[in-house]
């Protein structure tokens, strides 16, 4: 698409003739009228790909466009964070297997920037959630005691992503599904942000540990 | 130019060698760095005119200036000439570095020197570019001690990490260049 930077007359704002002037984000935009498409053809096998691929990682992150907000705040000043954090993770999201396309659970990040993570983090499995366990220190650099750590579930069977907060003091965080999840798949992520929610830490995978002794 | 060319093809010219060579260099820099701002935010505020931003510029003009080595595209940054601190203050000399699981324990001696206080306080940090995760020692340590100690980040217990060494002022005014103590491996 062209950028269209303030021309002779400045970006404008309404319809003139077929054109739409509109802006978003500080961002002008000159957008045609919308068409009605009669007829569409179906999508060929490589368009029904690309379409499944956008359904699924846009219908994954729908549930917690807050939490992205917080995760990818560095990189939303000309974009949504939901948007962001669909190219962010778009290349590398997916796993094709016998022509089957589904997510890369392990692959998938909410965040992005330079906190440090906390280490030694474990995901234990309970009858009805997942505890969420960290190392509490900081060691002097990347992270403050009372950073927020966000803990994110998802079980694959009920389809229910969930997010619990803690501070990074804390050491552990509990999500709950509310209902057994007893042998279901379960995926477990952690990051943390800074108390203003201006920094945030990469995202780290935590593979499921057996129930608590 | 060609008369006939594919409009639904966009017109994209190749990046020169030069500038693919930069950017690369760039990258690995910012890479290196990034996790250390927050050190770098004190021990080059001298240098960025008491500014964050221009701190790190400034050290990321010495690590490009110094610390990278190779050609493109095998450029890589030589972690022995990173300098994550600057100044004037004398450092101290390593007598011994003990890694141990969970801590690294280093013993030093400082020589005689009108710009050398026994009150400067030493500075020890372990740091590993690839988990991004770096440790500075809890424990106020100074120059009279000999002794310094940093509890290493889960993250490290288990990997290598880079460990580098300077001293600063009480005042937190002065600062040493930073000393290279070595890749230690668990």
């Amino acid at each position: 698409m062209a950028t269209f930077k303030e021309g002779v007359n400045g970006p404008f704002k309404g319809k003139v003739g077929s054109v739409i002037g509109s802006r978003w984000r500080a961002i002008p935009y000159m957008k045609g009228m919308y068409k009605v498409k009669r007829n569409k053809s179906n999508p060929s096998e490589k368009q029904a790909a690309q379409h499944q691929k956008f359904r699924l990682l846009n219908r994954f992150f729908m549930p917690i466009g807050p939490v992205l907000d917080i995760g990818f705040r560095a990189l939303t000043s000309r974009a949504t964070a939901k948007n962001v954090a669909f190219s962010y993770n778009y290349d590398h999201a997916f796993v094709e297997e016998n022509g089957q396309i589904t997510l890369n659970y392990p692959a998938l990040k909410f965040s992005h920037g330079s906190l440090y993570t906390a280490g030694a983090e474990k995901a234990i499995r309970t009858p009805d959630g997942v505890k969420v366990v960290w190392n509490p220190k900081t060691y002097g650099v990347g992270g403050a005691m009372d950073d927020i750590a966000y803990a994110i579930a998802y079980s694959v069977s009920l389809d229910m992503l969930l997010c619990e907060t803690a501070r990074r003091h804390d050491g552990e965080a509990f999500i709950s599904f509310a209902e057994a999840v007893g042998a279901d798949e379960l995926h477990v992520w952690l990051f943390f942000a800074d108390s203003r929610g201006k920094q945030a830490s990469r995202t780290e995978y935590i593979p499921l540990t057996d129930t608590e002794p | 130019m060609d008369f006939f060319y594919d409009r639904s093809r966009p017109n994209v010219k190749e990046k020169s060698y030069g500038k693919l060579a930069v950017q690369q260099r760039m990258r690995l820099a910012m890479a290196f760095l990034n996790p250390l701002r927050p050190i770098i935010a004190e021990t080059w505020l001298g240098y960025g005119k008491g500014n964050k931003s221009k701190a790190f510029g400034q050290a990321l003009k010495k690590l490009l200036q110094d610390a990278i080595e190779g050609q493109y595209p095998d450029q890589r940054i030589v972690p022995d000439r990173v300098a994550i601190s600057m100044g004037m203050l004398p450092s101290v000399n390593i007598q011994d570095v003990v890694p141990g699981p969970e801590a690294l324990e280093i013993y030093f001696s400082s020589e005689e020197n009108p710009l050398a206080k026994a009150s400067d306080e030493v500075v020890l940090v372990a740091y590993s570019p690839e988990a991004g995760v770096a440790g500075r020692n809890p424990v106020t340590c100074t120059r009279r001690e000999g002794y310094i100690k940093v509890d290493l980040p889960p993250q490290l217990q288990a990997a290598p990490f880079h460990a580098y060494l300077f001293v600063h002022s009480a005042n937190k005014k002065q600062y040493s260049k930073s000393l290279y103590v070595g890749y230690i491996e668990p």
